[in-house]
C-alpha cells in the first residue's frame, strides 16, 4: 500500500531537519516529488520568517530573576499541604451523597419506592435510597444499625412476595438479607477490633502479683493501655453495660509501669477513670448489638408468619430464607449475647450459609462452591426446586450445561464451534479442522506444541509443562 | 528513566536548580508560540512570564505519567494565550511596528524582517484553529510530532494531516494558489 502523502512529507520534513538534502528526500517519494518540492520549500520559508523571533536577551535574564523572586517568595511562604485534600474528596463525596438522599427523599419518588417490592419499577430507587443511607453513614455502627434494618426490610419484602405468591423473587431477596446481616455483623467486629473492647479487668491477687514482682526487683515492662483499659471495672460501675462481667478474681494481670515515679507499679486502670469516650464507643457498640439481635428476632418472625401464609411453590424458599436467619440468630446470639454472664470476646466470622446439597448433581459447578460469591447480593442460589441454577448450572434434563459443560454424546461444547472429529475447538484451529480460517494465521504457541491429533481444549487439557516450554 | 524525567521528578520534589533548567529548556519554544499568538512583544513577554510562574506553583501536582513537562507546558502556555485574547478580544488590532523581532541594529534589515514576521503571523491568523496550533507548535515552537499530539490531545496521524494541510494553507495565503496548493 502506498504512503500517504501526509506521512511522506512528515517523514522529509524530519529527514530535513537532521541535515538531508531536499533532493535525496524527494528520490524518496518520486510519486509526490513534485507536490512535496512545493510543500517543503514552503516550510523552510515559514522557518525562515520566524527564526528572529526569539526573546529579548534583557527579558529573559530579568525574567528569570523575577521566577527566581517568585521561587524564594514561595519558599518562604510555604503554604503546608492539606494532608486532608483525600478526606476533603471524601467530605464533599459524601455531602453530595447526603444533597442526593435529601432531593430524592424529598421526592415523591423515594415516599412511593419505600414500599416497593422486588417486582415493581420502583425497587431500583430503594435500592439506590438504601445504598446512598449506608454511604452517607459516619461510623461502623451507625453502617450496621443500617444494614440490620436493612435486612429486616427485605424480611418484611419476602412476607410480602410470598404473601402473593410470587415465588421466583423470593431467593434473591433472601440472599440479599443475608448479606447485610453479614455486614451488620462485620461492622460490629470492626468497631470491636479498633476500639479494643475490655476483656480484663482488675483484681487484687492480680494486683498483689504484680506489687510482688516489682518487689523482687524484676524490671517492668510498660504494657500499653489499649484506650477501652483505662477504667477500671468495677460491679456497680453505672458506664459499663449489663452484659460485661468482671473477669475472675484469680486471673492474672499485666504488670504495668512506675508512672508515679516512686518505684512502685500498679494496674494504672484501679488509678485512673474511664474517660467518657470509651463508655460512649461501648453503649454505642451495646446499641448496633441490640438493634442486630432485634432485627434478626423479629425477621425471624417475619419469615416464620410469611411461610404460614405462603403458597406451596413459595415454600422451600422460604424455608430455606429461615435456616439462613436461624443460623444468622445463633451465631448473632452466641456473640453478642449481653446477658450478665457472658464476657464480650473477639467475634469470629459466622460461617458461610450453604444451601441444602441434596438435590446437587455432582460436578454440576453450581454456585455452593465456598468460593463462589457467598455474601455477594447479587449471587444467584440453585432454584430450591430443581437446585439447578439457571445462569450456571446444566439443564436438568440433558445434564448439559450450555455455557461451560459439552455434550456428553459428542464430547463438544455446543456454544463453542469445535471439529468433532479432533473435539478440537476450530477457533484454535489444529490443523485437521474443517474450518475455514487457515492454521497458520491463529495458532498459538502453546497450539504449536501439540501433535494435531492431540490437542484438547485449550482451557483444560494442556499440560501446564508445556505451556510454559517454548 | 530519561534525563528530562529525572529533572522534573527533582523540580517536582521541589529542586528549584532542577526547575531553572527547564524553564531554560523550554522558554523561547513557549515564548516563540505565545508570540504568533498574541498582538504585542509585550504582550508576549508577559504571558511568558506568567506560564512559567504559574508552572511553578503548579509543578508539586504534576506527573510524568500523565503528560510529558513540554506538553505540560504548552497546555498551560495556551489555556494562558486563551484568557488573555479573551480579555483583549475587543482591543484594537497590532500593528506592523509592533512586530518585533531581534534588534539588528540595521532599520531597513529590521522592517524587513518585521514585515515578513507580520506576514506570517497574519497567514497564521487566517488558518483554522487546529492547522494554527499545529503550525505553530510544529514550525515556529519546533516540538516533535508527538508533543505535539500529547499537548493538544490528539493522535499522531490526525497532527501530520493537520500540519499538511497547514502548510497547503500557509502557501496560499502567502503566495498566492499555486499548482492547486
Amino acid at each position: 500500500m502506498a504512503i500517504r502523502i501526509e506521512e511522506a512529507f512528515n517523514d522529509c520534513f524530519e529527514r530535513l531537519s537532521f541535515g538531508e538534502s531536499l533532493d535525496s528526500c524527494l528520490h524518496s517519494y518520486p510519486e509526490y516529488a513534485a507536490d512535496l518540492n512545493m510543500m517543503l520549500r514552503t516550510v523552510y520559508d515559514v522557518k525562515r520568517r520566524a527564526y528572529p523571533i526569539q526573546p529579548r536577551p534583557e527579558f529573559k535574564y530579568w525574567s528569570r530573576v523575577k521566577l527566581q523572586g517568585v521561587q524564594d517568595y514561595m519558599s518562604r511562604h510555604a503554604v503546608p499541604q492539606r494532608s486532608g485534600s483525600f478526606n476533603f474528596r471524601r467530605n464533599l463525596a459524601i455531602s453530595m451523597a447526603g444533597l442526593l438522599v435529601l432531593i430524592i427523599a424529598s421526592s415523591g419518588t423515594a415516599a412511593a419506592s419505600n414500599d416497593a417490592l422486588p417486582d415493581q419499577p420502583l425497587y431500583g430507587v430503594k435500592m439506590a435510597v438504601e445504598q446512598a443511607q449506608v454511604s452517607l453513614a459516619t461510623s461502623d455502627i451507625d453502617r450496621a444499625e443500617i444494614y440490620a434494618k436493612l435486612a429486616e426490610k427485605r424480611a418484611r419484602e419476602i412476607e410480602a412476595m410470598a404473601r402473593q405468591g410470587k415465588a421466583e423473587y423470593l431467593v434473591g431477596t433472601s440472599a440479599k438479607m443475608d448479606y447485610q446481616l453479614e455486614q451488620a455483623e462485620t461492622y460490629i467486629n470492626r468497631f470491636q477490633v479498633a476500639n479494643a473492647m475490655p476483656t480484663e479487668t482488675t483484681s487484687e491477687a492480680g494486683a498483689a502479683a504484680t506489687t510482688d514482682e516489682n518487689a523482687s526487683g524484676q524490671p517492668t515492662q510498660a504494657a500499653p493501655q489499649p484506650p477501652m483499659q483505662s477504667k477500671p471495672y468495677t460491679e456497680t460501675d453505672t458506664d459499663q453495660p449489663s452484659w460485661v462481667k468482671p473477669i475472675p478474681s484469680n486471673m492474672p494481670v499485666k504488670p504495668t509501669d512506675d508512672r508515679m515515679g516512686d518505684g512502685k507499679t500498679g494496674d494504672v486502670r484501679t488509678a485512673v477513670k474511664q474517660p467518657a469516650p470509651a463508655a460512649r464507643a461501648i453503649a454505642n457498640m451495646s446499641k448496633a448489638k441490640t438493634a442486630l439481635n432485634s432485627s434478626t428476632a423479629k425477621s425471624l418472625a417475619t419469615l416464620q408468619d410469611a411461610l404460614d401464609k405462603a403458597p406451596e411453590s413459595a415454600r422451600p424458599a422460604i424455608i430455606q430464607a429461615i435456616e439462613r436467619m436461624k443460623k444468622a440468630n445463633e451465631w448473632s446470639q452466641k456473640n453478642y449475647d449481653q446477658s450478665p454472664g457472658n464476657q464480650p470476646q473477639m467475634i469470629q466470622p459466622r460461617p458461610k450459609y450453604e444451601p441444602p446439597t441434596t438435590n446437587k448433581p455432582a460436578n454440576s459447578g453450581d454456585n455452593t462452591d465456598k468460593n463462589n460469591g457467598a455474601g455477594n447480593p447479587f449471587y444467584k442460589y440453585p432454584d430450591p426446586n430443581t437446585s439447578v441454577n439457571p445462569f450456571i448450572n446444566k439443564d436438568p434434563n440433558t445434564n448439559i450445561n450450555p455455557y461451560i459443560n459439552k455434550d456428553p454424546n459428542t464430547n463438544i461444547n455446543p456454544t463453542i464451534k469445535r471439529d468433532a472429529g479432533t473435539t478440537s475447538n476450530t477457533g484454535i484451529n489444529t490443523g485437521t479442522s474443517t474450518d475455514t480460517i487457515k492454521p497458520t494465521t491463529i495458532l498459538t504457541d502453546t497450539q504449536k506444541l501439540i501433535p494435531s491429533t492431540q490437542v484438547a481444549p485449550i482451557s483444560t487439557d494442556i499440560d501446564p509443562a508445556q505451556r510454559t516450554t517454548k | 528513566m530519561l534525563v528530562e524525567e529525572q529533572l522534573v521528578q527533582r523540580a517536582v520534589n521541589g529542586d528549584r536548580e532542577a526547575f531553572t533548567q527547564i524553564y531554560d529548556l523550554h522558554f523561547d519554544k513557549i515564548y516563540r508560540y505565545i508570540y504568533v499568538k498574541v498582538r504585542s512583544q509585550a504582550e508576549a513577554e508577559d504571558l511568558t512570564q506568567d506560564v512559567f510562574i504559574k508552572a511553578y506553583e503548579s509543578i508539586k501536582n504534576y506527573k510524568w505519567r500523565d503528560l510529558p513537562i513540554t506538553a505540560w507546558l504548552f497546555r498551560i502556555a495556551h489555556n494562558r494565550v486563551i484568557d488573555h485574547v479573551r480579555k483583549t478580544s475587543k482591543e484594537k488590532k497590532a500593528s506592523l511596528d509592533e512586530a518585533g523581532a531581534i534588534s539588528s541594529g540595521d532599520p531597513v534589515h529590521m522592517t524587513e524582517l518585521n514585515f515578513e514576521i507580520y506576514q506570517l503571523k497574519d497567514a497564521l491568523l487566517h488558518l483554522p484553529d487546529a492547522q494554527r496550533e499545529v503550525a505553530t507548535m510544529r514550525f515556529i515552537s519546533e516540538l516533535s510530532i508527538s508533543e505535539v499530539a500529547l499537548s493538544l490531545g490528539k493522535s499522531e496521524g490526525t497532527v501530520k494531516a493537520l500540519q499538511f494541510n497547514a502548510i497547503a494553507s500557509l502557501r496560499k495565503l502567502l503566495y498566492g494558489k499555486i499548482n492547486g496548493y
